[in-house]
């Protein structure tokens, strides 16, 4: 058996991790956590912090501190993760991926290689809605998918 | 487990320094609870079927026996409010033909569901129940650990939307893990 779990940088997704690690420990199951970066994200926080704040001339130069801190600081939570999961003597690894977010998951998860998705309810923006991500992408991936809250 | 918290948070605190306590207070909703980082023994479950959820596949039940020991509840639900609107505009003996064609049909899916949870050697209880859906999931859950529901629960035909919107309803409001296959 192999786990996908979707880590977006959200707590919701580092709890999904940790009922994946569960699963995983019951099932001798292989847990892959998986990120998507997507590119756009920086671009439109770049943009609209620059105008807003009136320095439009280093809208490059911010939009590539983002994009590098974003990929920086996702491959320093999954390091983290799998650094939980191995210290539990599970099977874990992780894998990070540019482009949209939607494609990519549905790619990764409909691959054939997973029996199991596992995400969280919730994305970045906290508790107040279901993720959009999460709209968009459940109905759409083969394997059962596990939301976690 | 190691201390996850502090694993997690090492970065943070590193960044935000003495005001780490602080900032963490007032940006909660982002972060583990201490609470939150431990994660909930399953040892129960609900699976809701109805008409409209196809037979199970084999990751259903590869799924279904990563919780051992758990008790799982399993529901068939009929529609209790299409009866009454039966009952109202065509009468009572259809309305009772379509309750006992449902109750049948019912049946023979625990039956076959209930054969492989056997095999599985899964603790399970099976009941056909009469009433409407969405209530009896939410409120049947306030007692379980994890639902485990298809995608098609609740109506058929899903040409605008790969899952039904009474499965979108239920995910919004348990406040438990779902499985969705």
């Amino acid at each position: 058996m192999r786990i996908l779990v979707l880590v977006d940088g959200s707590k919701w997704s580092q709890k999904a991790a940790l009922h994946a690690f569960a699963i995983a420990r019951s099932k001798r199951a292989k847990v892959i956590l998986f990120s998507v970066l997507d590119r756009r994200e920086a671009r439109t926080i770049a943009f609209h912090a620059s105008v807003r704040s009136g320095k439009l001339e280093d809208i490059k130069q911010f939009e590539e501190t983002l994009w590098e801190e974003n990929k920086r600081s996702i491959k320093e939570l999954l390091t983290t993760l799998l650094e939980i999961g191995q210290n539990e003597g599970i099977n874990c690894a992780f894998k990070i991926v540019e482009g949209p977010a939607k494609d990519r998951i549905l790619e990764e998860a409909n691959s054939g290689k997973y029996s199991l998705v596992v995400m969280g309810a919730y994305g970045k923006s906290g508790k107040t809605r279901i993720g959009s991500l999460l709209e968009e992408v459940v109905g759409n991936i083969k394997p059962p998918v596990m939301i976690v809250r | 487990m190691p201390d996850i918290r502090k694993l997690i948070l090492r970065k943070f605190n590193y960044i935000a320094g003495s005001r780490y306590e602080e900032i963490l207070k007032e940006y909660r909703e982002f972060f583990l609870s201490e609470e939150e980082m431990e994660i909930p023994v399953i040892s129960s479950i609900l699976v809701a079927f109805d008409r409209f959820s196809g037979r199970p596949s084999d990751e259903f039940y590869d799924v279904i026996t990563s919780y051992p020991g758990a008790i799982i509840r399993v529901v068939y639900l009929i529609d209790g409010g299409l009866f009454e609107v039966i009952r109202e505009t065509l009468g009572e003996s259809v309305a009772r033909e379509f309750q006992q064609k449902e109750t049948s049909f019912g049946k023979d899916f625990l039956k076959e569901v209930s054969k492989r949870f056997s095999e599985l050697g899964l603790d399970f209880t099976a009941e056909i129940i009469f009433g409407d859906k969405a209530s009896f999931v939410e409120e049947a859950m306030r007692e379980y650990d994890l639902l485990v529901i298809s995608k098609h629960f609740g109506s058929e035909g899903l040409k605008t939307y790969n899952i039904t919107p009474l499965v979108f309803k239920i995910i919004q409001r348990v406040e438990k893990p779902v499985i969705v296959y």
